[in-house]
């Protein structure tokens, strides 16, 4: 798994009162953007914090681009670009300022990137950061990403504070610019309209541990929706049914795989399948994240989404 | 040509260009050696992940919908020539049975859905 | 880069202090001339030049200690508050750099700052008494120095032990006067002479004083801890969780 651009063997990091990370295994493929999916406090910036050399782990290993971040951290982030979830910088620095600054550290900035994305992006450059709104200051933090022309990006939470336009853009870049080269991408964001389509790989975290990673595509594929009429139905199923809700005289199934085998299965028990229809990501994260009320009517009692990896 | 994907839509981004492409071929929107965007401006212009793009293309390329010339330029294809009437049949069979899935959850006839089948081929007819 | 850095967000300050701090020190040779014109004799002389030296050491040691505190606030420290630390340590350099960087850029400002700031002081008296006879009293600027620095390295080391500026400097701030007071009441106490940061001001009468001892031990002792200060900082800064 060397040509891996990320990978996280059983890393773990465990803070006083939270285990953050907990044994996650990460695989993301060069080339690709991964979106690494979570809920709040369910260990993402956590998990790039330990990539990025930031943080050390608790227990477990990563490598980033083939390197230990515990050695070789310096190495890695001469060729990773990060933007980080907290977008902040030297608040008396212009824009201009903190691309002198920033340009002095690494040998393939690139000023012609520079002043495309200023364009493109509509960045401000000579107002002071401290002016900036949240939405300018993630464009700063970006277009100093981007200008590095890394091998790898690091994005928690790029599109702060963004407009539509601006996000449109943003991916429009991206797209061109950077994936064109072959470059990796390894975004965190709860924008997953946003994700949904740029991305190709998916990871969801959920309490330091990864529920799920698959090709987007493939997951897409593969989730279904299962609408059931009839008596007696299941509240529970097979390891692939993700979640299973009862909405007065029907069941709704959430299948991570083979829907038409436990659609067929359930016709057997008599029931009336009624609709297997596709599900977005939106709609596949909160499946798998949402923990349901114990034993309240309307839905068929908690259930911890522990899908396996492997779609 | 506009080719229009909805990211949000169960069906994955590759699937929709697919069938797009594949829809205005049917209906003679894209004629034979019609140009078709390299896989990065589709992307840039779409602002989705090249390799989704290439993936559409290679299924597409495949299929015999698209051919791609070393060296530059992906074409709609000439037809669908040399393929014999058992792997076209074959390819269409999964369609097939998914109609016949459908529609008998949804307790149509077998008339009714060969009627469906008809009025939608009579369309694409009108438009060429 | 990061000296750069360093140096724009501190610039203001330092040359206003500076600025200050040169007027003054150019005015004190003025406090004790009309003394030294009225000495011909060696004794006259000899109190004119101790007076203008005992000005000069009290007021430019608060002045140096309180630059020194001033300039390490502005540590690596104080990235944590103001929560840049996440953008600098993703710059693709080793973090002892950042150390080194920013100590090496307040220390050499403290310098030039107590060169400036003695130079003018002598500049004064040369232009009033017409001669450069008494050029050792330049060298009034290592012990200056030397205690300046220390306050600047505890603080810059305190700044980062606390991941802010504010609560570093007063936490040094507390500890100096520690270091002074406890020397003093142990001595009272137990007749013992601890070492104290106000040994190396002894240099001022060497400078001045002929036959007067210099204290090398002092003044190379208290460096050295100058210079252990920030190489604390640095195994502390390296281990940091981010």
């Amino acid at each position: 798994m060397s040509e891996m651009m990320i990978t996280t063997d059983e890393l773990t990091k465990h803070y006083p009162q939270v285990r953050a990370v907990d044994g996650l295994n990460l695989r993301v493929p060069p080339g690709s953007v991964y979106g690494f999916l979570g809920r709040n406090g369910a260990g993402k910036t956590s998990t790039i914090k330990l990539l990025l050399g930031l943080t050390r782990p608790t227990a477990g290993a990563a490598r980033v681009l083939g390197l230990d971040p515990r050695r070789d951290r310096v190495a890695i982030l001469e060729r990773t670009a990060y933007v980080s979830e907290n977008k902040r910088l030297y608040e008396w620095m212009t824009p201009v300022e903190l691309l002198r600054f920033t340009r002095g550290f690494y040998t393939q900035w690139s000023d012609e990137a520079v002043a495309k994305y200023v364009r493109r992006l509509e960045i401000p450059l000579q107002q002071p950061f401290k002016t900036l709104s949240l939405g300018n200051r993630t464009k700063v933090y970006l277009l100093l990403a981007l200008a590095q022309r890394a091998d790898l990006l690091i994005l928690d939470e790029p599109t702060s504070g963004l407009d539509p336009v601006i996000v449109d853009e943003l991916l429009r870049v991206l797209a061109e610019g950077h994936l064109a080269e072959g470059g990796t991408v390894f975004l965190s964001s709860h924008q997953l309209s946003e994700v949904e389509q740029i991305a190709d790989w998916v990871g969801i975290i959920d309490q330091g541990k990864l529920l799920l990673e698959a090709g987007l595509e493939d997951i897409k594929n593969e989730f279904r929706l299962i609408t059931a009429a009839g008596e007696g139905l299941p509240a529970f199923g097979p390891p692939q049914v993700v979640s299973a809700v009862q909405a007065g005289a029907f069941w709704k199934y959430v299948v991570a795989r083979d829907a038409e085998a436990f659609a067929a299965r359930l016709q057997q028990q008599g029931a009336t399948i009624t609709d297997v229809s596709p599900l977005n990501l939106r709609q596949i994260f909160l499946a798998l994240t949402r923990k349901e009320e114990p034993c309240m009517p309307g839905n068929g009692g908690e259930r911890t989404a522990a899908v396996s990896s492997s779609i | 040509m506009l080719l229009h994907v909805n990211p949000s839509s169960g069906v994955p981004i590759y699937l929709q260009i697919e069938g797009q492409v594949k829809q205005a071929v049917a209906a003679g929107a894209l004629k034979p050696a019609d140009v078709l965007p390299s896989v990065r401006k589709l992307a840039a212009d779409l602002g989705i992940n090249p390799n989704t793009v290439a993936r559409a293309y290679q299924n597409l390329e495949r299929d015999r919908v698209i051919s791609a010339v070393p060296g530059g330029g992906t074409y709609v294809a000439d037809g669908v020539p040399g393929l014999l009437k058992t792997e076209k049949l074959r390819r269409l069979r999964p369609y097939a049975r998914q109609m016949a899935v459908e529609g008998r959850q949804l307790r149509l006839a077998p008339e009714e859905i060969v009627k469906l089948v008809q009025e939608e081929l009579a369309k694409l007819g009108e438009s060429l | 880069m990061y000296a750069w850095k360093w140096w724009r967000e501190n610039r203001s300050r330092v040359i206003v202090y500076l600025i200050l701090l040169v007027i003054i020190t150019a005015f004190l040779p003025w406090v004790s001339w009309w003394d030294y014109q009225q000495g011909s004799s060696g004794a006259r002389e000899a109190a004119a030049l101790d007076v203008w030296r005992i000005c000069l050491v009290s007021l430019g040691s608060p002045a140096m200690a309180f630059a020194g505190l001033g300039l390490g606030a502005s540590g690596v420290g104080e990235e944590f508050a103001q929560g840049t630390v996440e953008f600098l340590l993703t710059r693709p350099r080793r973090r002892k750099y950042f150390v080194w960087a920013g100590w090496a850029t307040g220390a050499m400002t403290l310098l030039i700052m107590v060169l400036l700031a003695v130079l003018a002081s002598f500049a004064t008296f040369v232009y009033l008494t017409k001669s450069v006879h008494h050029w050792k009293f330049l060298t009034m600027a290592v012990p200056l120095f030397v205690l300046g620095a220390v306050v600047y390295s505890l603080t810059y080391f305190m700044t980062a032990l606390m991941k802010s500026g504010r609560t570093g400097l007063s936490l040094s701030l507390g500890l100096f006067v520690i270091a002074l007071l406890l020397p003093l009441a142990v001595r009272l106490q137990w007749r013992i002479d601890l070492p104290t940061p106000l040994d190396v001001l002894a240099a001022s009468k060497w400078a001045t004083v002929p036959g007067a001892h210099f204290p090398t031990t002092a003044t190379i002792g208290w460096s050295l801890v100058a210079l252990a200060f920030p190489l604390a900082t640095q195994l502390l800064f390296e281990r940091a969780d981010v």
